[in-house]
């Protein structure tokens, strides 16, 4: 017994041994396991956490556009304000408490509330104010306590930002900027039990199974909002058991760590919501942009509801080319959201019966501006490393307005479209567009081509192109500072032959291959005439011309060929905008600029690009040359203008390159200037002058700018005096073709035989004559 | 340092002097022009076929809202008396009026008087870089204002910046031609500015 008892109990101490090996091994090996179990959730939860931590901050530069100022005097009527308030993502209020960003109408008044902003010159809180306003415009501005305010300055829109080299681009949004429709429809529709749950939801994955079993198809996922938000952090569509398992761990681990607040807001700002070319969209704040052209507070159930059937799978739900598809799971939406009770259900039905409302192509909406954003961002790479613009949260304030932005866009695609419907070589047309206030040199709108929102070939910056007879000012401006020409000096329109360095001979020709014999400087210049140009060109040497053309331009000299005085030199649409800024500015070149100021995170000025202005071409001359621009447009080349602009009146050029590849007009108002540009990027010819294709595009956008008229201002040293037109002698109007120019205050001019002007023969004490110039002097035109 | 701060702060003085005497040499002539321009347009209809003159284009002035009660008051009351070589002296007609509050100056906006006088509070605090953005705000409003251009000029020239304080002060009497107290002020400029130099 003993001995059987000893050997029991012998084996069972070997027993226990073998048992208690056995333990530690697996005790060991269970740690190590756990070990390994924590080094590896530890390592995971550093991931998580940094990449979490990391896109919270990992910002990239947040682009605005020129904050409005309102005015006394500002002209734009009640009905342009309230579209300018839309374009400027502000909302009409519903009744309640005024908050910022809303506005309400009381008969000829506006009164709203606008966002505290930080401004390169400090912060601005939000400010209550009523805007009155008048046939005129704007009458007065009062604050809450009806005190009068001189102006009143919006916040700025926001235009986008300058996203990364990997292309994700977002609209970051505060926890308190996510409207609350969105969180809840979120919610009801991905992850009913966010609320509970701590990152998984075996509940919920059980529960999707059973519907889309019986559905027999994908209604519900089964992962959380948490597991995707993991999932969009580290792109990864492999779906392995392994990428599982993190994912369910970073989860819970991403719960464990942050507030269900951060999580969601996280979500909304990260989550990838489509692809647009080389830039991948992202976050519900761009995602808005993206679709629907508007900010997402401004986004109504319906429109909600899309963005939320999307995120589901953005190319397989993309509303362009799925419409169909994208209805039908956005209506689920809407009917989930009604069994949910986040939307009452006659209210989700009638958002069920609305189209889905997207953004036309036309209309890039205040989302995304490839063309001008690529100004901006060369602007700043001079000064920036592309990680800061990326990722460092900077702030970039522009000069960029909304309103001209979008008539401009609106202008080359409706023009361009028009001129590709008459088929043949005019399909493959394509435009460009560049909007300035050239006293200052701010870059207004850039349009790079008929799609606004195709972030490709800039041809606004980019296309290089002959510019034609737009070099025709820089050559009678030359002329005029010589002091040997005004606008009344006569011209040789006669056939010339130029022999070149290489011994052949240029012969250029007029546009309708006739000549005019002997015309005055201001008809030249008014009706385009190629063979008195180049005699007056090659009279003051073509190296007057390049050199007058480096000045304007702030460039290099052209090479002096004899075409050049014809506009075989070649400038993108942004440098003409440059050479007629320095025009229209009456001979002060002012270096474009789109960016104003670059703020940091806190809201400190980084950088400031402030106005620079040169001198570059006498302002005497200047001023003879702006009368000369705006008889081009009375009544020279560009005259069809007229009609579109309600008989305002502008100064211009049209242009046409050689073989009619390139039509061009630049031209400017009172305080604003365009210049557009159509042809084809194969540069095939395409049979427009600079009348018929670019012209009618040009006033298309002053129009839509609703851009005041050019008026000269009295300049020292110039008299007013009525001349033939086409001869340039003093003359009357009741017995010649007369107009009215400015000339230098000492020029002698013969008088048109028969036809002299009172006082013209140095009869001062003529009184009537005496009495023109009192009146003339008092009204300023002398 | 000293030096320049004291240089600059009578260069703004002057500008805010000239200013002034300008908006007030300007409303005085204005009120007569104003006054005479019912006659004129009398004389204009009787002239009808001359009237060639860009009547319609000039620019309406703003309705002028109550002049801001601040802009008087706030001259320091030992003000230097101008310099001769800045007087505006070609004008023996313009007088200023005694009326106690200048009106802003005819065709000249009182959204952009109002951001001059802020530019002027800003650059008086040291904050260069704000009073210019200020001033740019004005331009924005009233590109053709030859006195924004000026106070721009003597703000560059405070930072030194001689040849910018050239350009404007040129840009200004390009603009001057109508208001000669502005001539003179972008005349004082121009000078001030090439001697720096």
């Amino acid at each position: 017994m003993s001995k059987q008892a000893a050997g029991r109990g012998r084996g069972t101490r070997q027993r226990n041994g073998r048992r208690r090996r056995i333990i530690r091994i697996v005790a060991a090996a269970g740690a190590v396991a756990l070990l390994a179990l924590v080094a590896w959730m530890a390592w995971l939860d550093a991931r998580i956490t940094a990449q979490f931590e990391g896109r919270r901050w990992d910002l990239p530069a947040q682009v605005f556009a020129e904050p409005v100022e309102l005015y006394a005097g500002l002209r734009i009527g009640i009905n342009d304000f309230v579209e300018l308030l839309g374009a400027q993502g502000y909302r009409q209020a519903d009744g309640g408490t005024p908050r910022p960003g809303f506005w309400w109408r009381q008969g000829a008044s506006i009164r709203l509330m606008t966002r505290p902003f930080r401004f390169a010159d400090g912060a601005q809180p939000a400010i209550v104010a009523q805007v009155d306003f008048t046939a005129g415009g704007v009458g007065r501005i009062r604050d809450a306590q009806g005190r009068e305010l001189p102006l009143l300055r919006m916040d700025p829109m926001r235009i986008g930002s300058i996203f990364p080299a990997h292309g994700e681009d977002r609209i970051v949004l505060a926890p308190d900027e996510v409207p609350e429709l969105l969180e809840q429809a979120l919610i009801a529709v991905e992850d009913r039990r966010f609320a509970r749950h701590r990152g998984l939801d075996p509940e919920g994955i059980g529960r999707a199974f059973l519907v889309n079993l019986r559905a027999g198809e994908v209604r519900q996922g089964g992962s959380t909002l948490t597991q995707q938000l993991v999932k969009s952090y580290f792109l990864d569509s492999r779906r392995t058991l392994g990428r599982k398992l993190t994912e369910a761990a970073m989860a819970v681990l991403l719960e464990l760590r942050y507030e269900k607040e951060e999580i969601l807001t996280a979500y909304i700002n990260e989550v990838f919501m489509g692809q647009d070319g080389p830039r991948a969209v992202h976050g519900f704040g761009l995602a808005s942009a993206f679709y629907f052209g508007k900010p997402l507070a401004e986004l109504d159930p319906t429109e909600m509801a899309t963005l939320v059937a999307i995120v589901r799978g953005p190319s397989w739900y993309n509303p362009w080319r799925h419409p169909q598809r994208v209805r039908e799971r956005r209506d689920l939406v809407l009917q989930i959201l009604a069994e949910q009770g986040v939307l009452e259900p006659a209210e989700a039905e009638s958002a069920a019966a609305r189209e889905l409302g997207l953004r036309g192509a036309a209309v890039s909406g205040p989302g995304y501006l490839p063309a001008f954003l690529g100004l901006v961002r060369r602007q700043l790479r001079r000064d920036y490393r592309d990680e800061d613009l990326d990722s460092a949260g900077l702030t970039v304030l522009t000069t960029l307005d909304p309103l001209a932005q979008r008539k401009a866009q609106e202008a080359v695609t409706g023009g361009v479209e028009r001129l590709r419907k008459r088929g043949g070589a005019l399909e493959q047309v394509e435009g460009a567009a560049v909007v300035t206030r050239p006293a200052t040199g701010e870059v207004l709108a850039i349009v790079g081509g008929a799609h606004g929102t195709f972030d490709g070939f800039n041809r606004a910056l980019d296309a290089r192109r002959p510019i034609g007879s737009l070099v025709k000012p820089a050559v009678y401006l030359a002329a005029l500072e010589t002091e040997r020409f005004t606008l009344a000096s006569e011209l040789d329109d006669w056939p010339i032959s130029v022999t070149l360095h290489d011994g052949s001979a240029w012969q250029p020709t007029n546009f309708d291959e006739t000549f005019n014999g002997r015309v005055s400087v201001m008809r030249a210049l008014a009706e385009s005439l190629n063979l008195a140009t180049v005699q007056l060109g090659l009279e003051i040497g073509i190296e007057a011309v390049t050199a007058k053309l480096a000045r304007l331009s702030g460039g290099a000299r052209p090479p002096p060929f004899p075409s050049l005085l014809l506009g075989s030199v070649e400038y993108p649409p942004v440098e003409v905008a440059q050479i007629y800024g320095a025009i229209a500015a009456g001979g002060f070149r002012a270096p474009l600029r789109s960016v104003r100021a670059v703020l940091d995170p806190e809201g400190a000025p980084l950088s400031r690009y402030p106005l620079e202005i040169e001198p570059v071409a006498d302002p005497t001359a200047a001023a003879q040359l702006q009368r000369g621009l705006q008889l081009v447009y009375e009544r020279g080349t560009a005259s069809g203008a007229r009609a579109r602009l309600g008989g305002r009146r502008f100064a211009g050029k049209t242009g046409t390159s050689g073989d009619f590849r390139d039509s061009w007009f630049a031209g400017f108002g009172g305080d604003t200037l365009a210049v557009a540009w159509v042809g084809r990027d194969d540069n095939a010819p395409t049979g427009l002058t600079g009348a018929s294709g670019a012209l009618p595009i040009w006033s298309d956008i002053m129009a839509g700018l609703g851009a005041g008229e050019f008026i000269p201002g009295s300049v020292e040293g110039l008299v007013e005096l009525e001349l033939e037109y086409t001869s340039g002698l003093r003359a009357r109007g009741e017995c010649a073709d007369t107009v009215f120019v400015p000339v230098p205050a000492d020029t002698q001019l013969a008088v048109k035989p028969g036809c002299a002007p009172a006082g013209a023969a140095g009869d001062d004490d003529n009184p009537i004559e005496r009495g023109l110039r009192w009146l003339r002097r008092t009204l300023g035109t002398e | 340092m000293v030096e320049t701060d004291a240089g600059y702060r009578v260069s703004v003085a002057h500008g805010h002097v000239q200013t002034n005497r300008g908006a007030l040499a300007i409303s005085g002539a204005h009120g007569r022009a104003g006054a005479r321009l019912a006659a004129l347009l009398c004389c204009m209809v009787l002239f009808a076929g001359c009237a060639v003159f860009p009547v319609t284009g000039q620019p309406v002035p703003a309705p002028a809202p109550a002049p801001e009660t601040g802009a008087g008051p706030e001259l320091p009351p030992e003000l230097p008396p101008m310099p001769p070589e800045t007087a505006p002296a070609p004008q023996p007609e313009a007088r200023p009026v005694p009326t106690p509050m200048p009106e802003p100056a005819p065709g000249y906006h009182a959204a952009s008087e109002a951001l001059v006088e802020q530019a002027r509070r800003e650059a008086d605090l040291g904050n260069a870089a704000a009073a210019g953005a200020t001033l740019e705000r004005a331009l924005r409003i009233d590109g053709n204002n030859p006195w924004i251009w000026i106070e721009l000029g003597h703000l560059r020239l405070a930072a030194g910046q001689q040849a910018a304080a050239e350009s404007m002060a040129r840009k200004a009497l390009s603009l001057a031609a109508r208001d000669p107290a502005a001539r003179s002020a972008a005349a004082s400029l121009l000078q001030q500015a090439g001697s720096g130099r």
